[in-house]
């Protein structure tokens, strides 16, 4: 079925929820709560919910000025701040949008200036330094909650007791920066309230599985991970995602594919290029490529297996941040993308690269040589940018990703032919 | 022999990227193992007492060509991670026994675990220090990791790590920090003397052989450094900053000193350096480790200190150094060492110190632009004058 004839429901919902996010952010009867910047990679929102904290996620505001063609304009001011060598463009966009000349006012929304800055060091340690710039910037204390980056397939006990006890810790720094108390009971629920969501947002997961997959998880995934990363802990996230699921249902029920029909396959691994992301989608969408599954969308925490429940609310955060994709080593993630190729059936891989970034894309060319030549699954090794559009070469890409689709089609043509003779 | 026969000797042995010296260790250790250590700091107080040698990773500095590498690693990886696999890939590091990883930025773990795909059979480790050192909870986590790496050092070696051999231990680098920050002093007091580069090449001395016989060299360093006469013009004297992991090339520093720029505080090869204090020998060994990290590390860009940063770290040292400026050198592709210089030269600018910001790579052989930014930078001094806060004396570069 086309994709036109069912309604997108849910990608206008998660656009309502963004503009929502950024209108409250700045909206008069919320103006007394006070601001807490946080990072997405190991996250946990929620917590900082419970003491009515707006909270900023400043890679939320790069990925809206990538989307709203600003990026290049505030890497510029980014730039001209003095942020020269190269670094992640996320870092110079969203300081060229916050110090630089547009001083927080962004077309999307008005960011507000941070009251805390809390640094969630899991599995990019750019979190770091760029907590400290805007800490220093807006002259905001900053506090860290470090995650060791996971050795072992699972946070170990010492490891756990230590991400637990930083949340802990931060209880009296929060209560003094908001002048809300900790509240327990509301954590409760407030987490609840996100299991609820991760339970539907997995479900929503495994319907790549399905032929045709009703869904772009890569594609379409990145607009539907939107409220899982800005309204956790709440019951618009829990709302939405059930949403989601029935839009499922009804795309499957009527053989529903993204794509018209689709012809391949894929697991998507690596951040999208934001700024040229519709001319990237179009390139895979005109040979029926589908990314069954991706990794990227994976980066909210919100994974499988998870040991704690909200009945333990400080295990449970805990758990939520230490598991969290990008926080995983490298034999680990390339276990998993090889779990996601068999068990999605897929034609492919495709490895985008961001230059600027180094956690997302250390280890994907080694990640390549593994799919290509060891284990058989044909791999497509891509390389841009996450902000900066002056890394994205079209035609290059084009080619490149051309390529790949006519050699799928001849090995799948050789095959055929095998199998009738 | 004069101090600049000793300084050539070490020249002339530290950029055999097959590390000979861990065969020479091996044979009049037999059985004895040696290990890899990533920068910026291992604890190898708890790998000397595992009766093993440690070998400080320090890049390949242009001896290799990083052909094999650049399949497994993007060139937007610095090229510290880059040669240091590499090497491996070479058969380099035939005689090592393993490779410890530290938690200093993304490219040292992945790099952990590229290698471990790369050859299952070498043992790989990577320790993860706590970032917040603040936290009641951060002594208890890295007491346990460091626990974790001694029992791995212990199956690796076969030894089990004694109190009195990790004391021994102790005593030994407590020394070799001492040594160290005779030498560094005498650096800052007497750059006619010492040059950076010197220094640079009497600590390299130190990545392969044993700390005892660094410790020796140091020693004997000092004692030529004693009674040697002045051997470099000095016009300026800066504090170079920004070269704590990857090392910039000697002929770097070199180029640098030969426009009459004294360097007398810089910090290559920091992981040597890594403790304030010398540890204290009385308690239970392990935990002295882990206080020390929490409260004695040197202010550097891979460990969060949000009250004290590199930036503020710099100001002091310029101001208690008196220097007439900074060197923001940063090992191109580093992030860590990039985002500190932006609020260096803010700081700079601010204070009106007078500073040159250039990026290298340990392979960097040509070095002219960094010879045209330095005298661009006498030049100016002898338009204007130095100290105050006039800002119209910064040189600005980047080669
Ligand atoms: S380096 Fe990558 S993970 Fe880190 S902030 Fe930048 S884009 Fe995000
Ligand atoms: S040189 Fe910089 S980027 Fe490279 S490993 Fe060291 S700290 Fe990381």
């Amino acid at each position: 079925m086309k994709a036109a004839q069912i309604e997108d429901r849910a990608r206008m919902m998660s656009r309502l929820l963004v503009e929502r996010y950024y209108r409250e952010l700045d909206a008069p009867e919320f103006s007394d709560r006070k601001v807490v910047y946080l990072f997405t990679s190991g996250g946990i929102g929620e917590f900082f919910r419970t003491f009515n904290f707006r909270i900023v996620l400043p890679e939320i505001n790069a990925v809206h000025c990538a989307r709203a063609k600003i990026s290049r304009e505030m890497i510029r001011y980014g730039e001209a701040l003095g942020h020269i060598n190269e670094m992640c463009t996320y870092v110079k966009s969203d300081l060229g949008l916050m110090v630089g000349p547009p001083k927080g006012n962004a077309p999307f929304g008005k960011i507000p200036p941070p009251d805390l800055v809390v640094i969630n060091h899991c599995g990019c340690s750019t979190y770091i330094k760029w907590g400290e710039a805007l800490a220093r910037e807006f002259n905001c204390p900053v506090q860290i909650i470090d995650v060791p980056f996971l050795s072992e397939d699972r946070p170990t006990e010492s490891e756990h007791k230590y991400v637990k006890g930083q949340i802990e810790e931060l209880i009296p720094v929060c209560e003094e920066v908001s002048g809300t108390r900790f509240d327990p009971d509301r954590l409760q629920d407030v987490l609840k309230l996100t299991e609820e969501a991760i339970s539907l947002w997995l479900k929503l997961l495994q319907y790549g599985k399905k032929r045709p997959s009703p869904f772009d998880s890569y594609f379409e995934g990145v607009v539907y991970m939107a409220p899982m990363t800005i309204w956790r802990g709440t019951s618009e996230a829990v709302e939405y995602y059930e949403l989601l699921i029935e839009q499922m249902e009804q795309r499957l029920a009527a053989s529903y594919s993204p794509v018209g029909e689709e012809r391949f396959r894929l697991v998507f691994e690596g951040s999208p290029p934001w700024p040229t992301f519709t001319r990237f989608k179009t390139m895979f969408e005109r040979w029926g490529a589908v990314a069954v599954a991706s990794t990227y969308i994976r980066v909210v925490c919100a994974c499988e297996g998870l040991t704690w429940g909200p009945d333990n609310p400080m295990d449970y955060l805990a758990d939520l941040a230490a598991q969290s994709f990008y926080n995983w080593n490298h034999l680990k993630k390339i276990n998993f993308i090889e779990n996601l190729a068999k068990d999605y059936e897929v034609d492919g891989i495709v490895a985008h690269s961001v230059r600027s970034c180094r956690p997302i894309s250390i280890g994907q060319l080694d990640l390549r040589k593994y799919f290509a030549t060891e284990a058989g699954i044909p791999t497509l090794f891509l390389d841009s940018d996450i902000a900066d559009p002056r890394f994205f070469s079209s035609s290059q890409i084009r080619k490149r990703v051309n390529t790949f689709f006519e050699a799928l089609d001849k090995r799948r043509k050789r095959a055929a032919e095998v199998k009738k003779a | 022999m004069p101090i600049a026969r000793l300084i050539e000797s070490i020249r002339q042995k530290v950029d055999d990227p097959s590390y000979p010296e861990i065969a020479e260790w091996k044979a009049s250790h037999p059985g004895g193992k040696a290990i890899g250590c990533f920068p910026v700091y291992i604890p190898a107080e708890l790998i000397h007492a595992a009766g093993m040698l440690p070998v400080q990773i320090a890049g390949a500095m242009g001896n290799v060509k990083l052909d094999e590498a650049d399949g497994y690693l993007q060139s937007s990886v610095c090229s510290v991670g880059r040669s240091t696999l590499e090497l491996k890939i070479d058969g380099h590091f035939s005689g090592l026994d393993g490779m410890i990883f530290p938690s200093v930025c993304e490219i040292s773990r992945g790099l952990s675990g590229v290698l471990k795909r790369y050859d299952p059979d070498f043992p790989v480790i990577y320790i993860h220090y706590p970032q917040n050192l603040k936290s009641a909870y951060a002594k208890d986590y890295l007491v346990n990791e460091l626990n974790r790496l001694k029992s791995v050092l212990e199956n690796l070696s076969g030894n089990k790590i004694t109190d009195e051999a990790l004391l021994d231990a102790f005593k030994l680098y407590n020394e070799r920090s001492e040594l160290l920050s005779e030498l560094a002093q005498f650096q800052l007091d007497h750059p006619e003397r010492l040059s950076a580069s010197e220094s640079y090449l009497l600590r390299l001395a130190g990545v392969v052989v044993p700390a005892e016989r660094h410790n020796a060299i140091i020693e004997e360093a000092l004692k030529l450094l004693k009674d040697s006469g002045d051997r470099h013009p000095v016009r300026l004297r800066m504090v170079l900053t920004g070269a704590f992991c990857e090392r910039p090339p000697v002929e770097m520093l070199e180029t640098i000193e030969a426009e009459g720029v004294a360097i007398i505080h810089d910090d290559i090869l920091l992981g040597q350096r890594w403790w304030v204090e010398k540890l204290p020998l009385e308690g239970d060994l392990i935990s002295i480790l882990a206080e020390n990290y929490l409260h004695n590390t040197v202010i550097n860009p891979v460990v969060f200190q949000p009250e004290s940063t590199p930036c503020n770290h710099t100001l002091d040292i310029v101001e208690r150094t008196k220097a007439d400026g900074v060197i923001i050198a940063s090992a191109k592709s580093c992030h860590p060492a990039h985002h500190d210089s932006h609020c260096i030269v803010r700081i700079c600018e601010e204070h009106g110190f007078p500073f040159v910001r250039l990026e290298f790579e340990e392979d960097q052989r040509v070095f002219e632009s960094t010879r045209v930014l330095f005298e661009a930078l006498l030049e100016a001094r002898e338009r204007l004058p130095i100290a105050g806060t006039d800002k119209g004396n910064n040189v600005v570069g980047s080669t």
